[in-house]
Protein backbone atom coordinates (compact mmCIF):
# COMPACT_ATOMS: atom_id res chain seq x y z
CA UNK A 1 0.00 0.00 0.00
CA UNK A 2 1.14 3.72 -0.47
CA UNK A 3 2.57 5.20 2.85
CA UNK A 4 3.82 8.68 3.97
CA UNK A 5 7.19 7.37 5.37
CA UNK A 6 10.51 8.38 8.02
CA UNK A 7 12.46 5.28 5.38
CA UNK A 8 15.49 5.55 8.12
CA UNK A 9 16.42 6.78 11.62
CA UNK A 10 18.58 9.65 10.51
CA UNK A 11 15.72 11.25 8.26
CA UNK A 12 14.99 14.42 10.44
CA UNK A 13 13.31 16.48 8.83
CA UNK A 14 10.01 17.30 6.62
CA UNK A 15 11.76 17.27 3.36
CA UNK A 16 13.32 13.67 4.14
CA UNK A 17 9.65 12.44 4.39
CA UNK A 18 8.49 9.84 1.20
CA UNK A 19 6.19 8.30 -0.14
CA UNK A 20 6.79 4.66 -0.22
CA UNK A 21 5.14 1.45 -0.76
CA UNK A 22 4.90 -0.62 2.40
CA UNK A 23 3.45 -3.94 3.55
CA UNK A 24 -0.86 -3.51 4.17
CA UNK A 25 -0.54 -3.97 8.14
CA UNK A 26 -2.15 -6.97 9.87
CA UNK A 27 -4.68 -6.13 12.84
CA UNK A 28 -3.73 -7.66 15.99
CA UNK A 29 -6.38 -9.92 17.97
CA UNK A 30 -7.50 -6.43 20.06
CA UNK A 31 -6.58 -4.38 16.48
CA UNK A 32 -9.27 -3.26 13.90
CA UNK A 33 -7.62 -2.77 9.81
CA UNK A 34 -8.92 0.79 8.66
CA UNK A 35 -9.70 1.71 5.23
CA UNK A 36 -8.32 5.86 5.46
CA UNK A 37 -10.43 8.00 4.05
CA UNK A 38 -9.58 11.34 5.75
CA UNK A 39 -6.75 12.87 8.45
CA UNK A 40 -5.72 15.44 10.30
CA UNK A 41 -2.53 17.23 10.30
CA UNK A 42 -0.79 18.78 13.57
CA UNK A 43 2.04 20.46 14.88
CA UNK A 44 3.29 16.90 16.48
CA UNK A 45 3.72 15.32 12.33
CA UNK A 46 6.41 17.37 12.00
CA UNK A 47 8.16 17.40 15.50
CA UNK A 48 8.35 13.66 16.11
CA UNK A 49 10.34 13.48 12.79
CA UNK A 50 12.55 15.99 13.63
CA UNK A 51 12.95 14.90 17.67
CA UNK A 52 12.78 11.17 16.51
CA UNK A 53 11.01 8.48 18.31
CA UNK A 54 13.15 6.21 20.01
CA UNK A 55 10.17 3.45 20.06
CA UNK A 56 10.00 3.22 15.38
CA UNK A 57 10.90 0.80 13.28
CA UNK A 58 11.84 1.89 10.05
CA UNK A 59 10.36 2.97 6.99
CA UNK A 60 7.93 4.29 9.87
CA UNK A 61 4.46 5.23 8.60
CA UNK A 62 3.95 9.00 10.06
CA UNK A 63 0.45 10.50 11.05
CA UNK A 64 -2.24 10.57 14.37
CA UNK A 65 -5.62 11.32 13.23
CA UNK A 66 -7.71 8.94 11.24
CA UNK A 67 -10.68 8.49 9.93
CA UNK A 68 -12.23 5.76 7.81
CA UNK A 69 -13.63 2.66 7.41
CA UNK A 70 -13.17 -0.35 9.61
CA UNK A 71 -12.88 -3.59 6.56
CA UNK A 72 -11.01 -6.22 9.18
CA UNK A 73 -11.24 -6.99 12.98
CA UNK A 74 -9.11 -8.52 15.14
CA UNK A 75 -9.93 -12.18 16.57
CA UNK A 76 -10.70 -10.44 20.27
CA UNK A 77 -12.59 -7.81 18.74
CA UNK A 78 -16.74 -7.52 19.33
CA UNK A 79 -17.84 -4.15 19.55
CA UNK A 80 -16.68 -3.20 15.92
CA UNK A 81 -17.83 -4.53 12.84
CA UNK A 82 -16.66 -4.47 8.81
CA UNK A 83 -18.47 -1.18 7.71
CA UNK A 84 -18.37 1.20 10.92
CA UNK A 85 -17.40 4.36 9.69
CA UNK A 86 -14.69 5.73 12.42
CA UNK A 87 -12.06 7.88 14.27
CA UNK A 88 -9.19 7.67 16.60
CA UNK A 89 -6.31 9.67 17.19
CA UNK A 90 -3.33 7.14 17.35
CA UNK A 91 -0.43 6.44 19.26
CA UNK A 92 2.96 8.29 18.25
CA UNK A 93 4.99 4.91 18.91
CA UNK A 94 3.08 3.13 16.00
CA UNK A 95 2.98 3.34 12.67
CA UNK A 96 0.36 5.76 11.56
CA UNK A 97 -2.78 6.88 9.29
CA UNK A 98 -0.75 8.83 6.31
CA UNK A 99 -1.83 5.92 4.24
CA UNK A 100 -4.39 3.34 2.73
CA UNK A 101 -4.56 1.67 5.38
CA UNK A 102 -4.16 1.60 9.24
CA UNK A 103 -4.26 -1.18 11.80
CA UNK A 104 -5.09 0.65 15.55
CA UNK A 105 -6.60 -0.56 18.89
CA UNK A 106 -9.92 -0.12 19.58
CA UNK A 107 -10.12 1.86 23.04
CA UNK A 108 -9.59 4.80 20.82
CA UNK A 109 -12.43 4.41 18.25
CA UNK A 110 -15.32 6.29 17.65
CA UNK A 111 -17.87 5.96 15.62
CA UNK A 112 -18.92 9.16 13.50
CA UNK A 113 -22.21 10.09 12.98
CA UNK A 114 -24.04 9.61 10.07
CA UNK A 115 -23.75 13.84 9.76
CA UNK A 116 -20.72 14.21 10.18
CA UNK A 117 -18.08 13.51 7.61
CA UNK A 118 -14.80 12.14 7.54
CA UNK A 119 -12.95 15.30 7.08
CA UNK A 120 -14.63 17.01 10.37
CA UNK A 121 -14.07 14.14 12.17
CA UNK A 122 -10.03 13.74 11.18
CA UNK A 123 -9.98 17.50 12.30
CA UNK A 124 -10.97 16.98 15.84
CA UNK A 125 -8.67 14.60 17.21
CA UNK A 126 -5.58 15.74 18.39
CA UNK A 127 -6.00 19.53 18.99
CA UNK A 128 -9.58 18.74 19.52
CA UNK A 129 -9.36 15.94 22.14
CA UNK A 130 -6.17 18.32 24.23
CA UNK A 131 -8.40 20.90 24.24
CA UNK A 132 -11.29 18.58 25.12
CA UNK A 133 -9.17 16.76 27.75
CA UNK A 134 -8.32 20.37 29.28
CA UNK A 135 -11.55 22.06 29.93
CA UNK A 136 -13.79 18.67 30.58
CA UNK A 137 -11.72 16.42 32.37
CA UNK A 138 -8.78 17.88 34.09
CA UNK A 139 -10.20 21.12 35.28
CA UNK A 140 -13.01 21.38 38.10
CA UNK A 141 -15.09 23.70 36.68
CA UNK A 142 -16.97 24.43 39.96
CA UNK A 143 -16.94 28.91 40.83
CA UNK A 144 -14.82 28.74 37.65
CA UNK A 145 -16.20 32.13 35.79
CA UNK A 146 -12.92 33.36 33.43
CA UNK A 147 -10.88 31.83 31.25
CA UNK A 148 -7.32 32.59 29.23
CA UNK A 149 -6.81 30.70 26.31
CA UNK A 150 -3.59 31.26 25.04
CA UNK A 151 -3.44 31.24 21.35
CA UNK A 152 -6.80 31.40 20.38
CA UNK A 153 -6.60 30.96 16.97
CA UNK A 154 -4.81 27.80 16.94
CA UNK A 155 -6.02 23.90 16.93
CA UNK A 156 -6.24 23.50 20.47
CA UNK A 157 -7.09 26.81 21.74
CA UNK A 158 -10.13 27.49 18.75
CA UNK A 159 -11.76 24.58 20.22
CA UNK A 160 -11.10 25.01 24.06
CA UNK A 161 -12.43 28.91 23.43
CA UNK A 162 -15.64 26.84 22.20
CA UNK A 163 -16.03 24.28 24.96
CA UNK A 164 -15.67 26.92 27.48
CA UNK A 165 -18.18 29.38 26.00
CA UNK A 166 -20.52 26.23 25.94
CA UNK A 167 -20.02 25.79 29.64
CA UNK A 168 -21.20 29.70 29.77
CA UNK A 169 -17.77 30.78 31.15
CA UNK A 170 -15.88 34.39 30.28
CA UNK A 171 -13.33 33.67 27.50
CA UNK A 172 -10.23 35.89 27.04
CA UNK A 173 -7.95 34.93 24.36
CA UNK A 174 -4.56 35.98 23.25
CA UNK A 175 -3.46 36.00 19.99
CA UNK A 176 -0.94 38.06 17.73
CA UNK A 177 -2.26 40.98 15.60
CA UNK A 178 -2.67 38.93 12.48
CA UNK A 179 -4.81 36.67 13.80
CA UNK A 180 -7.44 38.81 15.77
CA UNK A 181 -10.10 38.72 13.04
CA UNK A 182 -9.93 34.96 12.57
CA UNK A 183 -10.65 34.32 16.62
CA UNK A 184 -13.55 37.34 16.43
CA UNK A 185 -15.53 34.42 14.71
CA UNK A 186 -15.30 32.33 17.86
CA UNK A 187 -16.83 35.34 20.20
CA UNK A 188 -14.13 35.22 23.08
CA UNK A 189 -15.55 37.84 25.55
CA UNK A 190 -12.25 39.68 25.06
CA UNK A 191 -9.23 39.20 22.76
CA UNK A 192 -5.74 40.30 23.82
CA UNK A 193 -3.38 41.16 20.66
CA UNK A 194 -0.50 40.39 22.91
CA UNK A 195 2.17 42.19 20.24
CA UNK A 196 0.15 45.61 20.94
CA UNK A 197 -1.41 45.17 24.98
CA UNK A 198 0.32 44.42 28.21
CA UNK A 199 -1.65 40.92 28.68
CA UNK A 200 -1.45 41.38 32.60
CA UNK A 201 -2.49 45.17 32.71
CA UNK A 202 -5.04 44.12 30.36
CA UNK A 203 -6.10 41.09 32.64
CA UNK A 204 -6.36 43.01 35.17
CA UNK A 205 -8.74 45.20 33.89
CA UNK A 206 -11.28 42.09 32.70
CA UNK A 207 -11.56 40.43 35.82
CA UNK A 208 -11.50 43.32 38.59
CA UNK A 209 -8.17 42.58 39.51
CA UNK A 210 -9.36 39.13 40.73
CA UNK A 211 -7.22 36.57 38.20
CA UNK A 212 -8.42 34.62 35.92
CA UNK A 213 -9.79 31.20 37.41
CA UNK A 214 -8.54 28.56 34.86
CA UNK A 215 -5.62 29.38 32.58
CA UNK A 216 -5.64 27.09 29.50
CA UNK A 217 -1.70 27.32 28.37
CA UNK A 218 -1.13 25.76 24.52
CA UNK A 219 2.24 27.66 23.53
CA UNK A 220 4.12 26.83 26.90
CA UNK A 221 7.32 28.86 27.93
CA UNK A 222 7.99 30.76 24.72
CA UNK A 223 4.86 31.80 24.45
CA UNK A 224 4.12 35.20 25.54
CA UNK A 225 2.29 34.43 28.68
CA UNK A 226 1.11 36.24 31.29
CA UNK A 227 2.58 36.72 34.46
CA UNK A 228 1.64 35.44 38.17
CA UNK A 229 0.24 39.15 38.57
CA UNK A 230 -2.95 37.71 36.51
CA UNK A 231 -2.98 34.25 38.27
CA UNK A 232 -6.33 34.01 40.23
CA UNK A 233 -6.42 35.64 44.04
CA UNK A 234 -7.16 32.65 45.68
CA UNK A 235 -8.64 29.18 44.19
CA UNK A 236 -10.72 29.06 42.52
CA UNK A 237 -12.59 26.45 45.25
CA UNK B 1 -3.78 23.66 32.39
CA UNK B 2 -0.44 23.11 30.38
CA UNK B 3 -0.10 21.22 27.10
CA UNK B 4 3.18 22.35 25.88
CA UNK B 5 5.52 22.01 29.15
CA UNK B 6 5.51 22.28 32.41
CA UNK B 7 6.05 26.06 33.42
CA UNK B 8 9.16 26.95 36.09
CA UNK B 9 6.97 27.51 39.39
CA UNK B 10 9.70 28.84 41.42
CA UNK B 11 8.69 31.50 44.22
CA UNK B 12 5.12 31.30 42.41
CA UNK B 13 2.37 31.73 44.92
CA UNK B 14 0.85 28.32 44.59
CA UNK B 15 0.42 27.62 48.27
CA UNK B 16 0.07 31.17 49.16
CA UNK B 17 -3.10 31.27 46.94
CA UNK B 18 -4.29 27.56 46.49
CA UNK B 19 -3.57 27.57 42.96
CA UNK B 20 -2.94 24.43 41.32
CA UNK B 21 -1.18 23.29 37.78
CA UNK B 22 -2.80 19.90 35.43
CA UNK B 23 -0.60 19.01 32.32
CA UNK B 24 -2.53 17.50 29.40
CA UNK B 25 -0.75 15.31 27.02
CA UNK B 26 -2.99 12.75 25.13
CA UNK B 27 -0.07 10.66 23.99
CA UNK B 28 0.44 9.80 27.96
CA UNK B 29 -2.66 7.84 27.93
CA UNK B 30 -1.86 5.62 25.09
CA UNK B 31 1.53 4.47 26.87
CA UNK B 32 -0.21 4.64 30.17
CA UNK B 33 -0.78 0.63 29.98
CA UNK B 34 -4.69 1.73 32.03
CA UNK B 35 -7.06 0.33 30.03
CA UNK B 36 -9.23 3.18 31.50
CA UNK B 37 -7.24 6.03 30.62
CA UNK B 38 -6.81 4.64 27.20
CA UNK B 39 -10.93 3.94 27.11
CA UNK B 40 -11.40 7.24 27.27
CA UNK B 41 -9.80 8.62 24.27
CA UNK B 42 -12.49 6.90 22.68
CA UNK B 43 -15.19 8.32 25.04
CA UNK B 44 -13.84 11.64 24.27
CA UNK B 45 -13.56 10.66 20.92
CA UNK B 46 -17.40 10.09 20.69
CA UNK B 47 -18.42 13.12 22.74
CA UNK B 48 -16.40 15.49 21.18
CA UNK B 49 -18.55 14.16 18.00
CA UNK B 50 -21.74 14.82 19.37
CA UNK B 51 -21.03 18.15 19.74
CA UNK B 52 -20.34 18.28 16.65
CA UNK B 53 -23.13 16.48 15.38
CA UNK B 54 -25.38 18.78 17.09
CA UNK B 55 -23.49 21.97 15.48
CA UNK B 56 -22.00 23.01 18.62
CA UNK B 57 -18.30 22.97 17.60
CA UNK B 58 -16.86 23.78 14.32
CA UNK B 59 -13.13 22.46 14.09
CA UNK B 60 -12.72 25.66 11.38
CA UNK B 61 -11.44 23.39 8.56
CA UNK B 62 -8.65 25.50 6.72
CA UNK B 63 -8.14 23.45 3.49
CA UNK B 64 -8.76 19.38 2.37
CA UNK B 65 -5.46 19.02 0.26
CA UNK B 66 -4.75 15.40 -1.87
CA UNK B 67 -2.16 12.67 -0.13
CA UNK B 68 0.59 13.86 -2.14
CA UNK B 69 0.20 16.88 -0.81
CA UNK B 70 1.07 16.21 3.25
CA UNK B 71 4.61 16.85 3.29
CA UNK B 72 3.70 20.15 2.21
CA UNK B 73 1.16 21.16 4.71
CA UNK B 74 3.70 19.61 7.35
CA UNK B 75 5.60 22.22 6.08
CA UNK B 76 3.26 25.08 6.17
CA UNK B 77 1.93 24.13 10.04
CA UNK B 78 5.80 24.36 10.64
CA UNK B 79 6.30 28.06 8.61
CA UNK B 80 3.36 28.75 10.56
CA UNK B 81 1.34 29.66 6.93
CA UNK B 82 -1.85 28.00 8.24
CA UNK B 83 -4.50 29.04 10.42
CA UNK B 84 -7.16 26.34 10.80
CA UNK B 85 -7.10 22.67 10.31
CA UNK B 86 -5.55 20.82 7.52
CA UNK B 87 -6.97 17.96 6.76
CA UNK B 88 -6.46 15.88 3.39
CA UNK B 89 -7.99 13.02 1.34
CA UNK B 90 -6.42 9.93 1.20
CA UNK B 91 -8.50 7.88 -1.97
Amino acid sequence: MKALVVANQGDQSINCLQIAEVAKPIPTADQVLIRVHAVGLNPVDYKVVEGGVPAWTYPHTLGLDVTGEVVAVGAAVTDWQVGDRVSGHGDLTQNGCFAEFVAVPTYQLARIPDNVSYETAASLLCGALTAYTAVERKPNLTNVRTVLVHAGAGGVGSIAIQLAKLHGLKVFTTVSTGKVKYVRQLYPDAIIDYRQEDVDTRLAQLTDGLGVDLIIDTVGKAGPNETCAAWPTMGPW
Amino acid sequence: MTIVDVPDLTGAPVFDRGLSMDVVNLGGAHLSGNPFQQADLGKMNSEMLALAAAGKVDPLIEKVIFFDQIKDGLQAIKDHRVIGKLVAEID
